[in-house]
C-alpha cells in the first residue's frame, strides 16, 4: 500500500480486496504499535530492535494516536504488540470491571487473546503540574492546595478529561471546583501554560517537559492516581508462532527505572535525537546488542510522505467522484431520495475527523476490515468529499435554464442522451469546481493519517507536535501547502479539457 | 396533419386552455395570435409533448400523440423558441447536427445537410465553428431554424421566433422566413403577439383570449368579419406612427 501511485491501475482492485492478514501468520512481518507520545514510541522501537536481533522482520513502528485506536489494532491483529500501562488497562480498557491485582488483569486480558509482560520497571503516573513560579507565589505543594484558588484555569489533555481516574474523579476526591477547565491537545497545553493562559495541567511523571518548562509537580496527597507501570501487551498466539519475539518483550521486564525512562524521553525531546536512535543506544548499552538504524535523508522522507499522502488523496477523490456525481444527479432529479442523499452527506460533514476515524475503526474491526493505516483514512476522506461533489453536481444541473432543457427535450433526445450531451457538459464548470475544492481540502484533511499510521504529511506534523519541534512540523506543513497549490493548478489545467470550449469564452 | 380535439390544460387552479379543437392544414402557415398568458404557447407545447393535456387528444397524421411515441414524433417536428434555445457549450455545427449525429447519421450526409441549410438561411460557412455566445441575435435565430429543419420535419413550430430581435433585423428575418416557408411547403405554426407579423406570415390566423380560440380565418376575415369585439380591438391596437404624428400636430 505504501507505493500507491506506482500501482494506480490496481487501485480499485486494492480498495475492495484489502489484504488483511492477522499478524500471527508466520510469513508476514510483524508490526509494533505505539501511542503518539515519545515514551510509547521509544518503548516500541526498543522492541523492534530486540526482535530484529533475533532475526524477525519487524515493520517500522506504527504511531496510532490514542489508547482506543492502538488497543483496537491489537485486538484485530493489525499490530502484534504495544507498550501499555497498568493504570490504563484498569481505568480505561476495563473501566467498568473490577481488576484488583495483576493476576486479575492477566485473566481478563486472556479472554481477549492478549497477554502482558511483567512491569518494565518504572511508574509513569498522572500528576498535576504548575509553573515553579506559580507554585512559589501561591505556596502550592499538594493538589489539595489548589482548593484555595478556584480562579486558576485548568487545561487538560482530552484523554485525561474523561478517563476513569482523570478529571471527573480527581475533582471529587479533592473537592476542586475551578471556574475554567478546558480540554486540549496535550502538547499545546504546555505552551498555553508557559504563556500563563492556563495555570494547571496534567502531566506524566516521566515527562521531560517537567524540566523543560520548569514545572512543579503537585504531590498527590490523597493518593488519587493509581499506578501506571509500563509493560508490553501482545497477542497470545505469538507465543506459538513467534516465541523469539515474545522473548524479546519479556527480556525488557525490570530494565527501565523512572530515572532511565525520563532520561530517554529527554534525549528525544530536549536533545532532539530520534526515537529509533535513542532506542538503538539503549539496546546497545543494556543488552550489548548491535542494532542498526537506517534513517532516510530529508528529501527521501519528504518524497515518501508525499507518495503516501497523494495515495490517500487520489484514491479517496476518485471514489468520491465515482459515487458523488451519480448521487448529485439523483439529488437534482428526485425529491425524497435526493433529500436523503444530501442529508446523509451533510451529516457526515459535521462529524469531526478524529471522531469519524475512531467510530469507523470500531465498525471496521467488527466486519474484519483494517481499522488503522490507509484504508480508514481513505474511507473518511471519501465520505468528506461526497458533500461538495454531490452539492455542486446538483446545483450545476438545477441551474441550467429551463429553456435549454426544453429545447433538448423538444429535439427528441431521451433523458440519457440529454444528460450526457447537454446537462452534464453545461454543469461541468460547477462540478469540476466542486472536485477542485474537495481535492485541495483533502490535501489538508489527509494529515489525519498521522493519527492512525497511514503515513503522509500528518506523520511529521504529529511528531513535531509531540516533540514540540518546528522542523518536524514544517517537514509536513510546507509540502502539504505546496501540494495543495499544485493540486489547484492541476485542476485549473484539467478544466480546459473537461469544461466545453463554448463555456470558456471570455 | 396536426389535429387537436377537445384539448384542455390547467396549471393548479388556473385553466390556461379551455377545451379546444383545431386542425392545421398541410403546407399552410398558421398563426396563434394573442396577448401574453392567453394560452397560445401552451397550445404549442402541448403539440410537442412538453406538457400533457388534461383532456382531449392530439393527432399527428394518424397517430395519437402519447408519451410512448413522443420521441419519435418529435423527430418529425421542428421546434424553435424566442431566444433560439441554442446550447452554449456546443458550436453552431454541433448545435445544428446534434440530433442527426446522435441518431447515427454519416458525416458526409451531415455535412451535405449543413451546407443546404446554410444556403437556405443565408449564413456563411465560417459561422459553423462559432459558439452561440459569439454570434448576433439574428444569426442565433437562423441557427435555431437550421436546427429545427435539420431532419427535414413535416411540421415546424415556432414560439415567438423574433420576439428578441430589434425591428430592422426582425423585418429582414420575417421576409426570409416567409420565403423559406413557401419554398419548403411545410406545415408551420407560429406563435406571436405581433399582429403585423401575423398578417405578413400567416395563411390563417387564430386569435386566442383567456385560453380560448375566439376566431380562426385569414387576416381579411378577422378584419372584415370579426366574431368578437376583442378581435377588432386586438387588430386595431397597433400604433400607427404617422397617424400619431398627425394628431400631435393638430
Amino acid at each position: 500500500m505504501k507505493n500507491g501511485l506506482t500501482s494506480l491501475p490496481l487501485i480499485c482492485f486494492l480498495l475492495f480486496n484489502i489484504n488483511h492478514s492477522p499478524q500471527a501468520e508466520a510469513s508476514e512481518p510483524l508490526t509494533v504499535g505505539a501511542k503518539a507520545f515519545t515514551e510509547s514510541v521509544i518503548l516500541a522501537n526498543i522492541v523492534r530492535h530486540l526482535a530484529q536481533d533475533t532475526g524477525i522482520e519487524v515493520e517500522p513502528v506504527s504511531e496510532l494516536g490514542g489508547t482506543r485506536v492502538v488497543w483496537s489494532a491489537l485486538l484485530s491483529g493489525e499490530i502484534a504488540a504495544y507498550p501499555e500501562y497498568t493504570g490504563t488497562i484498569r481505568e480505561e480498557l476495563f473501566q467498568n470491571e473490577h481488576l484488583p491485582d495483576l493476576t486479575a488483569m492477566r485473566k481478563r486480558l486472556a479472554k481477549e487473546g492478549i497477554s502482558m509482560t511483567a512491569s518494565l520497571g518504572f511508574n509513569n503516573t498522572y500528576a498535576l503540574g504548575v509553573l515553579e513560579n506559580t507554585a512559589e507565589e501561591y505556596h502550592l505543594k499538594t493538589i489539595s492546595d489548589l482548593k484555595q484558588h478556584p480562579d486558576f484555569k485548568y487545561g487538560f489533555g482530552n484523554e485525561f478529561m474523561d478517563r476513569g481516574d482523570g478529571w471527573p474523579s480527581l475533582k471529587k476526591t479533592y473537592g476542586l471546583n475551578p471556574n475554567v477547565v478546558r480540554g486540549m491537545e496535550h502538547a499545546l497545553a504546555y505552551r498555553a501554560l508557559a504563556a500563563d493562559e492556563i495555570q494547571v495541567i496534567d502531566v506524566y511523571s516521566t515527562d521531560p517537559s517537567i524540566r523543560r518548562y520548569h514545572l512543579q509537580v503537585l504531590h498527590d496527597d490523597m493518593q488519587h492516581f493509581p499506578k501506571y507501570e509500563a509493560l508490553y501487551l501482545y497477542r497470545t498466539e505469538l507465543e506459538e508462532s513467534h516465541p523469539e519475539f515474545v522473548n524479546s518483550l519479556h527480556k525488557m521486564a525490570g530494565s527501565l527505572s523512572d530515572e532511565k525512562m525520563l532520561e530517554l524521553n529527554q534525549q528525544v525531546e530536549l536533545a532532539h535525537l530520534t526515537e529509533p536512535v535513542v532506542a538503538e543506544t539503549f539496546v546497545k548499552e543494556t543488552f550489548a546488542i548491535d542494532a542498526e538504524v537506517l534513517t532516510d535523508g530529508l528529501l527521501v522522507r519528504v518524497w515518501k510522505t508525499t507518495l503516501d499522502h497523494l495515495f490517500l488523496v487520489v484514491i479517496s477523490l476518485l471514489a468520491a467522484i465515482f459515487v458523488g456525481i451519480p448521487a448529485g444527479i439523483i439529488a437534482a432529479k428526485t425529491k425524497l431520495p435526493g433529500q436523503l442523499i444530501l442529508g446523509f452527506a451533510e451529516i457526515i460533514q459535521t462529524i469531526p475527523g478524529l471522531a469519524l476515524l475512531v467510530f469507523m475503526g470500531v465498525i471496521f474491526i467488527r466486519v474484519d476490515l483494517p481499522s488503522i493505516g490507509a484504508f480508514p483514512v481513505i474511507v473518511a476522506l471519501f465520505l468528506y468529499s461526497l458533500l461538495p461533489i454531490i452539492r455542486n453536481t446538483m446545483t450545476g444541473l438545477k441551474e441550467i435554464p429551463a429553456s435549454l432543457i426544453e429545447s433538448a427535450t423538444a429535439l427528441g433526445l431521451g433523458w440519457k442522451a440529454r444528460l450526457r450531451l447537454i446537462e452534464l457538459p453545461l454543469a461541468a464548470p460547477l462540478i469540476i469546481a466542486g472536485i477542485k475544492t474537495t481535492a485541495v481540502i483533502n490535501v489538508g484533511y489527509a494529515a489525519l493519517g498521522g493519527l492512525i499510521g497511514a503515513g503522509g504529511y500528518g506523520q511529521p506534523i504529529m511528531t513535531g507536535l509531540r516533540l514540540n519541534s518546528e522542523p518536524h512540523m514544517l517537514e509536513g506543513a510546507i509540502p502539504a501547502a505546496m501540494l495543495a497549490l499544485v493540486v489547484k493548478w492541476v485542476f485549473e489545467y484539467l478544466e480546459r479539457f473537461v469544461v466545453p470550449k463554448g463555456l470558456r469564452l471570455d | 396533419m396536426l389535429k387537436l380535439t377537445d384539448v384542455s390544460k390547467s396549471f393548479g387552479n388556473l385553466q390556461v386552455l379551455q377545451p379546444t379543437s383545431i386542425e392545421f392544414q398541410t403546407g399552410q402557415t398558421s398563426i396563434l395570435l394573442g396577448t401574453s398568458g392567453c394560452g397560445k404557447s401552451t397550445l404549442l407545447r402541448l403539440m410537442i409533448g412538453l406538457i400533457n393535456p388534461d383532456s382531449g387528444t392530439i393527432h399527428f397524421n394518424d397517430q395519437v400523440v402519447e408519451p410512448k411515441n413522443i420521441e419519435e414524433i418529435r423527430h418529425r417536428i421542428g421546434y424553435m423558441i424566442q431566444d433560439g434555445g441554442l446550447f452554449p457549450h456546443l458550436s453552431v455545427r454541433d448545435n445544428v447536427s446534434l440530433l442527426a449525429v446522435h441518431l447515427g447519421w454519416e458525416k458526409s450526409k451531415v455535412d451535405q445537410r449543413l451546407n443546404e441549410l446554410l444556403t437556405l438561411v443565408h449564413l456563411p460557412s465560417e459561422a459553423l465553428d462559432r459558439f452561440p455566445g459569439q454570434i448576433s441575435g439574428g444569426q442565433r435565430q437562423r441557427v435555431a431554424l437550421m436546427r429545427a429543419l435539420f431532419l427535414d420535419p413535416d411540421v415546424l413550430l415556432l414560439d415567438e421566433p423574433m420576439g428578441a430581435l430589434d425591428p430592422i433585423i426582425r423585418s429582414d428575418l420575417q421576409n426570409e422566413l416567409r420565403e423559406i416557408f413557401r419554398s419548403l411547403n411545410k406545415t408551420v405554426i407560429v406563435v406571436t403577439h405581433d399582429i403585423g407579423e401575423a398578417a405578413f406570415l400567416g395563411d390563417s390566423i387564430s386569435i386566442l383570449k383567456a385560453g380560448e380560440i375566439l376566431q380562426s380565418g385569414t387576416f381579411e376575415d378577422l378584419l372584415r368579419r370579426p366574431k368578437d369585439p376583442f378581435v377588432t380591438e386586438f387588430i386595431n391596437a397597433k400604433r400607427n406612427p404617422l397617424q400619431d404624428l398627425a394628431e400631435v400636430k393638430r
